[in-house]
């Protein structure tokens, strides 16, 4: 049905992905359409350089008595680490550049070839592209650093949802890695428990006044929220001040298209592609929901950024929690929750409390207890009673929590 | 291999592998797990209180059809002291609402409860069939839940009650918090996992189910032999929360407790205040007196663009077809009756006849 008014056309949108030169500077033929915009290859390096200083934070915020600010790069050596880590370089460690800004810039990586089969070492690939960069320090973790053997690691009982506390036999940091992992009850908790270890190393590894970059980009980001959401850690949308996410405007693409011209040589993902998980899962479905939405991406980034904790006013509400595991922020509460909301037993709660020796589901968040008890649909051969090594800083918070509960009883505290 | 026993009461046989834990009960105890939970939840959030009236949202489906059953079992078992109605609306959708129709009477007789039954045509004088055939098969399901929210607090208020429950189950709430962002609706995300609604206006609105998982709800059904319409809307196909729900089911599938844990997340936070001081403040609709975030509230909104022959620019543009419009529509257009809410002022029900 027409509006009857033929003559009030209402005027087209421009489009700028229609012609073939550059929209920024109109002389250079055009190489590249970033959300329907032109770019020539020069044009597109500064917009990239644009909106990663954009992201960059103050560098006085960071600065301490008689010491330059220092800056910490996560890098994975994947696409968005790379990207990360060049823009670094050529930022604040370019060619004749008076005083830096940023001193020392460390990279840390972590290798994690140990949490799977068949894939090899890539710390000599990693070095390489690093002493690549000017005034770049490497710092080389491994997976298995997350489990020290050199004090007696604790471990947990799988088979009770309260996370009873066992003792760990492996003897050796691979060992219980290994273990650690095998006795996971899902892909989905491999990979998670694969990420919270790799990202608390980093975050001990670094120094803690020094913001750390991380390479994820916008798509990347989007993944992260939405599986963030389906893990259960909805309370931890928002990371710490100190993580900085330069790259959270640039896209896939145009990290793929900045790597392809800048010869950068990105890793291949470690492991298999995950299908069966949940990150992979959510993966697959935003980058498919992008193509036929294509604002989806920064919808959810814009969506997940107005988003905040909430508070917790309720009488139980005790001081705020860390988790042991991966050390995020937690909301208590969270064994307490899961049972009004799923009857597993019609036991009273006096004899459900009767659980022998200390359980540690209460400090755990809610992402992290999920991870260990939520089991697949069909039980997998290792679904069985499990227990599950923890990295030394959980062992060592479990105890320090355990004696913080008993202090005015010890006498004599030989630790 | 020797059957297994149930792993709650460890003495009947276990039929049946619950979704949400993964355990291997027997029938009585699914039964006593299900609705203790649902009990758990309406006590825990002090929903109702002795004397309330309240209407169940009534389809014909499984969810309202089980909730429905629920709920009079739970008032008669725990005393809540409820006065319970069944409350339908017919969209006009013709080959599936007339018959879902037809299952809510019959859940009239077979529970005993009053039923009223408001039109999409007599409130709005468009059905679903005319709004398809206008805007499309994009768009309808933004039409239709408008539509039927205020048709719901409208036939609410003719009843005179103080609440109105609907069936939306855990995936559903799962499915809405996904879509809210990724479609970057920050208003609704800031409440989609609340279990109970209120505005000013508006009548209390609760979800008595919001933990209960889908696939156990069609298992209640089924093992309870409730009666309901089981067709999916033959318009829905084409909409957006498709892809919500294609992926929840994909994520249930990797990982079952996915569906509790995207709500636990969705309680877990809340809107920061300096974007919640940026929102709009909720004010009354100027033509029919609905709550409404604007001058005029959308279903008048959807209804003008209807009207006029615009019904896609309704949707994708209501800015600029309130900008077009004056609060006072041309004398030939339909408009919505004003709402008058008034508590107590019972409208005529169906009663239930014995059967």
């Amino acid at each position: 049905m027409s509006c009857e008014k033929p003559e009030d056309v209402m005027p087209r949108k421009p489009r700028h992905d229609r012609g073939k030169t550059c929209h920024k500077c109109k002389t250079q033929p055009g190489q590249l359409i970033v959300r329907h915009f032109v770019y020539c290859k020069d044009c597109f390096f500064a917009h990239v350089h644009s909106k990663f200083r954009r992201q960059m934070p103050a560098r006085e915020a960071y600065c301490q008595p008689e010491q330059e600010p220092s800056l910490s790069v996560a890098f994975s050596g994947g696409l968005g680490a790379s990207v990360l880590l060049d823009l670094v370089a050529r930022t604040y460690r370019r060619e004749g550049a008076r005083k830096p800004v940023w001193s020392p810039i460390t990279a840390y990586y972590v290798e994690t070839c140990a949490a799977y089969d068949g894939v090899p070492d890539a710390v000599e690939h990693v070095k390489e592209v690093v002493n690549g960069y000017r005034g770049i320090e490497l710092v080389v973790l491994r997976l298995e650093d997350a489990f020290d053997t050199q004090t007696p690691l604790l471990a947990l009982s799988l088979a009770d949802e309260r996370l009873p506390l066992s003792s760990s036999s492996s003897a050796t940091p691979t060992d219980a890695l290994r273990a650690h992992l095998a006795a996971l009850p899902t892909p989905t908790a491999r990979l998670q428990a694969i990420s919270n270890l790799t990202y608390a190393l980093v975050l001990r590894a670094a120094p803690s006044h020094a913001p750390i970059l991380f390479g994820t980009h916008l798509t990347a980001l989007a993944v992260s929220l939405i599986s963030g959401v389906a893990h259960g850690a909805g309370y931890n949308l928002t990371p710490p001040a100190r993580i900085v996410r330069p790259l959270c405007e640039i896209s896939a693409k145009e990290c793929a298209a900045y790597a392809h011209w800048r010869a950068l040589r990105p890793l291949r993902s470690r492991g298999p592609p995950g299908m069966d998980s949940v990150l992979g899962i959510t993966r697959d479905f935003i980058v498919r929901l992008d193509r036929d939405f294509p604002s989806t991406v920064s919808a959810v980034a814009r969506t997940c950024a107005k988003v905040v904790p909430k508070r917790d006013s309720s009488s139980s509400a005790g001081a705020p929690l860390t988790c042991a595991l991966c050390e995020r922020p937690a909301q208590h509460g969270v064994l307490e929750w899961k049972t009004r909301t799923a009857i597993r037993s019609f036991s009273s709660d006096s004899e459900q409390d009767k659980t022998e020796g200390t359980a540690v589901a209460e400090e755990l968040c809610y992402a992290c207890h999920t991870m260990l008890t939520s089991r697949a649909r069909v039980r997998g051969p290792s679904d069985v009673e499990q227990v599950l090594p923890v990295p030394s800083w959980t062992s060592s918070t479990i105890r320090a929590r355990m004696r913080e509960s008993v202090k005015d009883f010890i006498l004599d505290d030989e630790d | 291999m020797p059957p297994k026993p149930c792993a709650l009461c460890h003495t009947e046989r276990a039929i049946i592998k619950r979704p949400k834990t993964g355990q291997q009960i027997c029938k009585d105890c699914f039964f006593r797990v299900f609705e203790t939970e649902v009990h758990n939840t309406i006590v825990d959030s002090k929903l109702f209180k002795p004397g309330d009236r309240v209407a169940i949202g009534a389809s014909g489906g499984k969810d309202s059809t089980v909730l429905a059953y629920v709920m009079k079992t739970l008032n008669d078992r725990y005393d809540y002291g409820l006065e319970l109605f069944l409350l339908s609306i017919d969209e006009g959708i013709t080959g599936y609402r007339d018959d879902s129709l037809e299952t809510v009477k019959r859940n009239q007789v077979q529970y005993g409860l009053p039923l009223k039954i408001l039109s999409y045509d007599e409130l709005y004088g468009w059905t679903m069939d005319a709004v398809v055939a206008q805007v499309g098969r994009k768009n309808n399901c933004t039409f239709c839940g408008v539509f039927r929210r205020q048709a719901l607090d409208r036939g609410a208020a003719a009843l005179g009650v103080d609440h109105i429950v609907t069936g939306h189950n855990a995936d559903d709430i799962a499915e809405t918090v996904l879509m809210n962002i990724m479609r970057g609706d920050i208003a609704r995300l800031g409440r989609c996992t609340l279990i109970c609604t209120q505005s000013e206006d508006t009548i209390k609105r609760s979800k008595p189910f919001k933990y209960a998982y889908e696939k156990e709800i069609v298992m209640y059904a089924y093992f309870k032999k409730l009666d309901y319409f089981s067709t999916e809307c033959i318009y829905a196909p084409d909409a957006y929360r498709g892809h919500a729900r294609a992926f929840l089911k994909s994520l249930e599938a990797a990982r079952p407790s996915a569906i509790i844990d995207i709500i636990h997340s969705g309680e877990a936070f809340e809107v920061a205040e300096q974007v919640q001081q940026g929102m709009k403040a909720q004010q009354t609709c100027k033509r029919c007196g609905y709550i409404s975030s604007n001058d005029l509230c959308k279903a008048c909104t959807l209804l003008e663009g209807l009207e006029r022959g615009l019904g896609s620019l309704a949707v994708k543009d209501s800015k600029k077809l309130e900008s077009d419009s004056t609060t006072a529509p041309d004398a030939s257009m339909r408009t919505i009756p004003f709402f008058q809410r008034t508590p107590g002022a019972a409208a005529a029900v169906e009663e239930p006849t014995p059967a």
